[in-house]
């Protein structure tokens, strides 16, 4: 077999030579970073429990049951002691053994040589952090400040300690922010118009509603923990009416299902409150008590609206709007829920504004079991010490700068005085989830360093220059609330951080070192200290008291979760509301001084231009939120790729067929995907699930314009953008 | 050359085509200069047993054509395959090939780590890194071959671990490596392999 000729001397030569190339020892068991001696107590078999909270942007904010055997992940379900994750978790957060422990996770802490190049080589943290710092250093000398450090961080991850990113950017100086949210933002002022701010009841007490309008939501796909209480609801006979342009999976199991055309709900529920009014089924003790402006509103509802005219705005028939209106208004308590996505429109606000309208004429704000649910945050009150460092001395500049994280490629480009020069991006995928995403790629151009935090691979991070491996929620600690439900869940650190991640509070600490090594001084945020520590001061008296709890480590200790207690758990129970007059305000000077008009009126949807007539809408997917999951092969097995639902009407239109390639094209981009022929959807709109980036070199987003809605600065500092009035045209391919 | 020089002889070039496999997998010949690359060319060209096997042959022969230029995509196209931050096109870890849904630290790691155990070996940040990188494997192999009192677990670690997977690792090297360098290190690991499982075969273990 072998070469006999060879002599032995050859041989050693070969051996000795690799180790003195190499500049090592001969690599055996002495080697650096591989197997050493066994520690002797080492013993298999050790199973483990820990309690961790899912910290993904959804509603239901689980808390997870997670079981260690011998250091790994063996099994994770809901937690029973959670009454409203009641032992369950969604499709997706059955995934998470597999997000922790797919071979694809980035792992180290690496650059890239030429963004977008795919050239990436491997660094230390240490190596990272140099690079990062002096970059930060390098621009405090040349602007006189940390402004052109931008920061544009949401909602990937909401543990509260996942907030040192902020506090690290704090702490270096003023820095420019992405600011407002893709999320809630009309609604929120609208509900801060009406309410003084958005606060929405127990989803638990879907159980005590006697009817049960979902507006615009489809909790099926979004809040699967909700569905149970609704069904259960309907089990026990209250009524579930779904009003949704699309027929959504929800939609399906309701007890009656209302087409509305998009963007006109406000229409609908000013109809029925001119039935409401007309037939005397207001509650005129509440109106009296909690609101003002009333009569001013009763007065442009008979002036302006008609249950025709809002028949033939909304494509709802008139019965079938004073049924409704009836069985709404006479039910006690009847209970609305509001999705995001209703008010992704030029009209958004103004429409939930009405919907509110409508809860407060039937005086179903503040009762249990009713209310205008749309979003909630009384119980995040945390101290949030991860922020509270402040600048530096002597750091130029007076305070942030603030860019609409909706726009937020047009408005990088545009900061000047100081530039932009510098991302740091965590907890977000803006190349993928952002309006214009060309635009967006335009101003990570303008950069001299982007710098991403993430766990797997996203069409950011192939366009960063350094990604930083992150932790996953079993890696590290935290404390996690939901703006939906009423629990508050602890995250303990159930295994090793896999590879070399951390959490975003060791890299804000991690960098913190780093620049004060470099330059002393440059950083307020500590350099080091134990998260348990750091989750432990994010609790508060008043946090502790609302939940009944004396510590993160009691918590952990009793159960993992608890409930905050029933002072708040009812929306506006007392009556009390936060805005200028301490009543429910129809007429809102608030909303007038931020440029509305100070009524809950009807204001015209957006309407569609002759070259593009079909709306295009990309409503959340079952399987994902936002971009996230997308890297799951398990949920990939079921649906790999993007589609668009049309109508049969519309598709012979075009004569396109089922499986078809279809174009969907507008001035802001264009793209190519297959075709889903669906009586789901209205023929006048198509449907694209949002979040869709993998394997294909295009995002929901490319044909979505920077068109705001209606509402956001009040509460958000920012408006939102009208996602929904996106409109296309479409061909066969 | 006896039959005890030659069976001496074969153990010494498996240890030096362990550690070399080794120091690859971990990264070590990643900053290696280009005048230390034509050194380590020239002793696996004296390396009778690659010499001997097709894919060494094919391997070296890559090697032979490398130019400064060859050196540059080496690591971004290593790191493709072997580390990240993309997914993997070369899955280092044995239990991306044996557990049936590809994910780490599974059952299939765990009898690795209880293999380290056995000799009284862990990975030093276990947890951490999963046991079944290709890396801790060879640095296990490399332990085992030091000692003739250790040959049976040698075998019987190679047959059910690396020798099991190590084909399929090489499939995907060969499919998506994009540097010569690579596709080099594939080829002779795939050549190696063959020569290791008809050495086993040979002594009837
Ligand atoms: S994604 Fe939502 S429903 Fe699913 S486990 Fe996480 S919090 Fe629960």
């Amino acid at each position: 077999m072998l070469n006999e000729t060879i002599s032995r001397r050859t041989f050693i030569k070969g051996s000795v030579s690799l180790s003195a190339l190499l500049g090592l020892g001969a690599a055996g068991t002495q080697a650096p970073k591989g197997l050493i001696p066994k520690a002797a107590a080492k013993t298999n078999g050790k199973v483990e429990q820990f309690y961790n909270a899912c910290p993904r942007n959804c509603y239901d904010t689980c808390s997870i049951l997670t079981t260690v055997e011998d250091g790994r992940i063996t099994f994770i379900t809901g937690n029973e002691k959670n009454t409203y994750t009641k032992g369950r978790l969604c499709v997706k957060g059955n995934t998470y053994p597999r997000v922790v422990y797919s071979p694809d996770r980035i792992k180290y802490p690496m650059r890239q040589k030429g963004r977008g190049s795919g050239n990436w080589e491997r660094i230390s943290w240490d190596e990272a952090y140099t690079i990062i710092a002096k970059k930060i250093l390098e621009i405090k000398k040349e602007y006189g400040s940390t402004l052109p450090i931008c920061l544009n961080k949401y909602s990937g991850n909401f543990n509260i300690l996942n907030y040192a990113t902020e506090g690290m950017l704090s702490s270096i100086g003023y820095t420019t922010r992405a600011q407002g949210t893709p999320c809630d933002p009309a609604g929120s002022d609208a509900q801060g118009f009406d309410m003084g701010v958005a606060y929405n009841n127990d989803p638990e007490q879907f159980l005590d509603a006697d009817y049960i309008i979902l507006w615009g939501a489809n909790p099926s796909w979004t809040s699967a923990h909700s569905m149970y209480f609704i069904e259960e609801a309907k089990e026990n006979g209250t009524k579930l009416v779904v009003i949704d342009p699309l027929i959504t999976q929800t939609a399906s199991k309701a007890d009656e299902y209302i087409q509305v055309k998009a963007s006109t709900d406000g229409a609908l529920a000013l109809g029925m409150i001119r039935y409401i009014l007309d037939n005397q089924l207001y509650d005129k003790e509440w109106v009296n008590q909690n609101s003002i402006g009333f009569n001013e509103f009763f007065a442009y509802v008979k002036k302006n609206i008609t249950l025709d005219w809002a028949a033939e705005k909304t494509g709802v028939p008139k019965p079938v709007i004073e049924r409704i209106a009836r069985e709404y208004a006479t039910a006690k308590p009847a209970n609305i829920w509001i999705g995001f996505g209703m008010q992704r429109h030029v009209n958004g606000g103004a429409m939930v504004r009405a919907i509110d309208a409508l809860a407060a004429i039937t005086g179903n704000i503040g009762k249990k079991g009713g209310g205008v649910n749309y979003i909630g945050g009384e119980t995040w009150g945390f101290n949030y010490h991860t922020m509270s460092f402040g600048a530096p001395e002597g750091s130029g500049g007076e305070e942030d700068r603030f860019v609409n994280m909706n726009n937020f490629g047009a408005q990088v480009l545009a900061a000047n005085e100081p530039p932009i020069k510098m991302m740091w991006i965590a907890c977000r995928n803006p190349l993928a989830q952002d309006p214009e995403p060309t635009v967006v790629k335009k101003a990570f151009d303008q950069m001299d360093l982007v710098v991403t935090a993430d766990l797997y691979m996203n069409q950011t991070v192939e366009y960063s220059d350094i990604v930083l491996p992150v932790t996953t929620p079993f890696e590290s600690v935290g404390i996690n609330v939901s703006y939906w439900h009423y629990w508050m869940n602890v995250n303990e650190q159930a295994i090793k951080p896999l590879y070399e991640t951390k959490s975003d509070l060791e890299i804000a600490m991690g960098l913190s070192k780093k620049l004060n090594q470099i330059e002393p001084g440059s950083c307020t945020f500590p350099v080091s200290g134990d998260p348990l520590e750091w989750v432990e001061k994010e609790l508060n008296n008043d946090i502790k008291a609302l939940f009944g709890v004396k510590s993160w480590d009691d918590l952990r200790k009793n159960g993992g979760t608890a409930k905050a207690n029933e002072s708040i758990t009812v929306a506006w129970n007392d009556l009390k509301f936060r805005t200028p007059s301490g009543k429910y305000e129809f007429y809102s000077k608030k909303a007038a001084q931020y440029g509305h008009h100070p009524l809950p009126v009807f204001t015209e949807e957006y309407k569609a231009p002759k070259e593009y007539p079909i709306r295009c809408m990309s409503p959340h997917w079952k399987f994902g939120i936002h971009s996230q999951f997308q890297h799951q092969d398990w949920l990939m097995a079921i649906q790999d790729h993007p589609f668009i639902e049309i109508h049969p009407d519309l598709a012979k239109t075009r004569s396109i067929k089922d499986g078809d390639i279809v174009k969907i094209i507008n001035e802001t981009g264009y793209m190519t995907l297959p075709a889903k022929i669906t009586k789901m959807v209205p023929a006048d709109t198509v449907v694209m699930y949002e979040g869709w980036w993998k394997g294909v070199n295009y995002t929901e987003n490319f044909t979505v314009k920077a068109l705001a809605e209606d509402m956001g600065e009040y509460k958000k500092g920012q408006r939102g953008i009208a996602f929904h009035d996106n409109f296309v045209n479409i061909e066969k391919a | 050359m006896n039959h005890s020089e030659i069976k001496h002889s074969c153990l010494e070039e498996r240890m030096f085509m362990y550690q070399l496999f080794l120091h690859y997998y971990r990264g070590d010949l990643l900053k290696l200069p280009a005048a230390e690359w034509g050194k380590l060319l020239e002793i696996l060209e004296c390396q009778p047993a690659l010499q001997s096997n097709d894919w060494g042959r094919k391997a070296v022969l890559q090697l032979q054509n490398m130019t400064t230029q060859t050196l540059e995509p080496f690591e971004y196209d290593f790191n493709r395959l072997f580390v990240g931050p993309n997914k993997l096109l070369a899955s280092p870890f044995e239990s991306s090939y044996q557990n049936f849904e590809g994910t780490v630290m599974q059952a299939e790691t765990l009898k690795v780590r209880n293999f380290y155990y056995y000799e009284g070996l862990q990975v030093a940040n276990e947890g951490g890194l999963p046991d079944d990188h290709i890396q801790f494997e060879l640095e296990f192999i490399l332990h085992l071959l030091s000692s003739e009192k250790k040959k049976e677990a040698l075998h019987l670690f190679l047959e059910k671990h690396l020798l099991k997977w190590v084909d399929q690792h090489c499939a995907r090297i060969e499919e998506h490596s994009q540097s010569l360098i690579t596709l080099a290190f594939g080829y002779m690991l795939k050549g190696f392999i063959l020569l290791e499982k008809s050495l086993i075969e040979g002594e009837g273990l």
